[in-house]
């Protein structure tokens, strides 16, 4: 009744075994020369217009004679480095950004220490993500800037462009978690489950800042096979190719460089995000100031990854039902949360998608 | 983990915990479980072992203080997962071997199946027993007395060590009678009052003793959680193996082959990923997890309070004063950031209340200040004392 569950004659077992071989030592050829300073990321020209404490603020060289204005302004997520948006040059979004027009300023939140540990929301957006859009507003002598946030640097925009809504001319969101209590597909959605019971007020005490790696582990168990030990098997495949190597290891090294999370920013987030679930109830307070969506009726667009296992689909198209905004735009693609930035196919359509919603509402 | 060691990196605990399932389960799984050897495994291991061997510990023979911090990463993890490889290898040959052996029928593979993970539910409790004598009441008398000695003794040796370097110092004769002293001193504790922990504490040390036994019975709270969550993982290991098999076997009916191991793993990673994910995101997962991460917490704050106790009473800081140090910090900067916010609001406001003809500078437009924002540490530079001072003064 059964066959034979393994098939491998001695030949080509031989064969096999010789291929491996040599891809493994041509590989280990590659990791012994290479050293960390040729993993290059975040390569797109740039400049430092503003910085406060460890935040800085950086604008991207434009390519374009006369560039998009407003500008744009990136406000990426607290977790991981902003590189990822430039992570290597032939997959960069700034890059693609730039190339169609669009004047490019990036927030780099900086890697908290023991002083930042007591950061409040109110600090990250009514001081420094503020003050960051004021240096815009005065260096291009503008009004109002567009915002582009992504992830928890989403929430971000959210939050400040229904606090200042009279500085954002156009908002964009992008794998932006909006409903924290949504069910998803398998592996979606387990963040808010795992939140609910945990303690962050303990873990803050314990911890002070929230460290990285922690938040990392966290994420790796959300797929832990695929993640941990499926990724790698393939190695010795590109190990030998010296581009697909570091293409590889520009990766890892995002995915691994997470800086630890301000303590009070971080405690205030999960309660009242994740556990509380209250932007969409409109109880979130910052600043002493209560964030009402319904603020945000400049034009919308909602980018979101039809796939991603991180910010269930449905987390991010529930801002649909709070925003005040009448010109609202949703697009999905079909990647997961890292795909965004990364996939060639979203690298082709989501640049140009992006510029020429923009220029439609200059 | 031992409860007077502190749990100071996240390794220790619940890291730690996953690190094990990722890889020590294997350990556990893959003891000898009664069956014969598999017959396939030597052609597995022509295959796989030449250059597994080449490449065990490549970070010795390529310098591997030069290495990349990414590749070191992730060369480690390929060469940790060839290894996960080679036991998932052994345990599905003996577990295939099994069920043919055992099975002549559709029906009776599964019931060969099902013996075989019974068999390593079996071992898996025994790994667990141990741990599970933990919650006898004698042993934990004894864990207690040994465990919460083991605290005390650095405290005594501190206290035995200073008299006897003050007379050092002082060179007098007295050493050796208050080394006596303290020895005697030291040994009557350990035999009385320190075998008496669990009495209420009174005297000079009560706060201490509170401290130590709210240590302790919080050591005894992690442990009995990381049990509950041990089993939680371990059950989800054999599930995750019994639906491996039922995978291959589901494809050897099909007449359909494994062509490497590296087939054999992508089919692990998908199938022990689908179980795992369905364990996740259960109730019952969700809950132990967090009691098991909030117990860990709550054992590394005490244990900090423990060692800050150690900290003042040999003058040196705090974590607790660092925290209050760091506060002031940023509590300074944010005063700082206002105070200087108000003086540029204050100086624009009356910039612009000024005829223009008193004017001297032309007039800044209004949010011009907001880029002056500056750190405390750059307040004290004369340029930053400058800007401050400009913005004092009508322009």
């Amino acid at each position: 009744m059964f066959s034979p569950l393994w098939q491998v004659e001695p030949a080509k077992l031989m064969q096999e075994t010789t291929d491996l071989n040599r891809k493994f030592f041509a590989g280990l050829e590659n990791f012994a020369r290479l050293r960390e300073e040729d993993i290059h990321i975040g390569t797109a020209p740039k400049h430092e217009v503003y910085r406060e404490d460890k935040v800085v603020l950086y604008r991207y060289e434009p390519v374009v004679k006369k560039p998009l204005t407003p500008p744009v302004l990136i406000s990426y997520a607290l977790v991981n480095r902003p590189y990822m948006v430039d992570l290597q040059e032939d997959r960069s979004l700034v890059r693609n950004l730039l190339k169609q027009g669009v004047d490019v300023y990036l927030i780099d939140w900086g890697y908290p220490g023991p002083t930042e540990r007591w950061l409040t929301l109110d600090d990250y957006i009514n001081g420094y993500m503020d003050n960051c859009v004021d240096a815009i507003r005065e260096e291009n002598d503008l009004e109002q800037v567009n915002l582009l946030g992504i992830c928890q640097g989403g929430a971000f925009s959210l939050c400040y462009t229904a606090l200042h809504p009279e500085k954002i001319k156009n908002l964009i969101t992008m794998v932006t978690p909006v409903d924290y209590h949504v069910k998803g597909m398998a592996g979606c959605g387990l963040l808010n489950s795992w939140v609910q019971g945990m303690d962050p007020d303990a873990m803050v005490a314990t911890f002070g800042n929230i460290p990285g790696d922690f938040m990392n582990y966290g994420y790796l168990m959300l797929r832990p096979f695929a993640l941990n030990l499926g990724k790698y098997i393939d190695l010795p495949e590109i190990a030998n190719d010296e581009t697909k190597l570091l293409n590889f290891l520009r990766m890892e090294k995002w995915i691994f460089d997470s800086p630890d999370q301000a303590g009070e920013a971080w405690r205030h987030f999960v309660k009242d995000f994740y556990q509380g679930n209250k932007l969409i109830k409109g109880e979130v307070e910052i600043g002493g100031r209560r964030v009402d969506l319904e603020q945000i009726t400049m034009p919308v667009l909602n980018l979101y990854g039809e796939q991603d296992h991180l910010v269930p689909p449905s987390s991010s198209l529930a801002l649909s039902h709070f925003v005040g905004a009448k010109d609202y735009t949703v697009q999905g693609f079909p990647t997961g949360h890292i795909g965004m930035y990364v996939s060639g196919k979203v690298q082709k359509d989501l640049p140009p998608l992006i510029a020429n919603w923009l220029k439609a509402r200059k | 983990m031992q409860w007077d060691k502190p749990n100071d990196t996240p390794l220790n605990g619940w890291f730690g915990m996953q690190e094990k399932m990722l890889k020590g389960w294997w350990d556990v799984l893959g003891q000898n479980n009664g069956h014969a050897g598999a017959t396939v495994q030597p052609l597995w291991n022509l295959w796989t072992q030449p250059w597994q061997a080449a490449g065990i510990d490549p970070t010795a023979a390529f310098t591997p203080e030069l290495m990349a911090d990414s590749m070191k990463q992730a060369l480690g993890q390929f060469m940790s997962g060839q290894a996960q490889a080679q036991q998932l290898m052994n345990l599905v040959n003996e577990a295939w071997q099994s069920m043919l052996t055992n099975a002549a029928s559709p029906v009776e593979w599964q019931k060969a199946l099902s013996a075989f993970t019974d068999q390593l539910r079996q071992q898996m409790n025994m790994a667990m027993n141990s741990a599970k004598l933990l919650e006898n009441n004698a042993e934990l008398w004894r864990f207690y007395t040994t465990e919460a000695q083991k605290f005390t003794q650095p405290w005594l040796n501190a206290w035995g060590q200073t008299p006897a370097f003050m007379s050092k110092v002082a060179g007098t004769d007295q050493v050796n009678a208050t080394n006596e002293f303290m020895q005697l001193f030291q040994a009557a504790y350990e035999q009385t009052w320190g075998r008496a922990l669990l009495a209420p504490s009174m005297g000079l040390l009560r706060e201490l003793n509170e401290k130590v036994n709210k240590g302790f019975a919080l050591w005894l709270e992690n442990q009995q959680l990381t049990i509950a969550y041990q089993l939680l993982i371990g059950e989800a290991w054999i599930d995750a193996f019994q639906a491996l098999m039922q995978k291959l076997m589901s494809m050897a009916q099909k007449g359909e082959t494994l062509t490497d191991q590296r087939h054999l793993l992508r089919i692990w990673v998908e199938v022990a990923d689908e179980v795992f994910i369905a364990l996740f995101h259960s109730e019952a997962y969700a809950k132990t997890q967090s009691a098991y991460v909030n117990s860990n917490m709550a054992l590394r704050r005490q244990q900090r309070e423990l060692l800050e106790v150690w900290l003042r009473g040999n003058d040196m800081p705090t974590r607790s004063d660092l925290d209050e140090a760091h506060h002031q910090i940023y509590q300074l900067r944010k005063d700082m950031k206002a105070l200087k916010k108000t003086l540029a609001t204050q100086a624009t406001t009356f910039a612009a209340a000024t005829p223009v003809s008193e004017r001297k500078k032309p007039v800044r437009p209004a949010r011009k200040p907001r880029q002056r924002v500056a750190v405390l540490a750059e307040f004290n530079t004369p340029a930053a004392k400058s800007d401050v001072a400009t913005s004092e003064q009508p322009q």
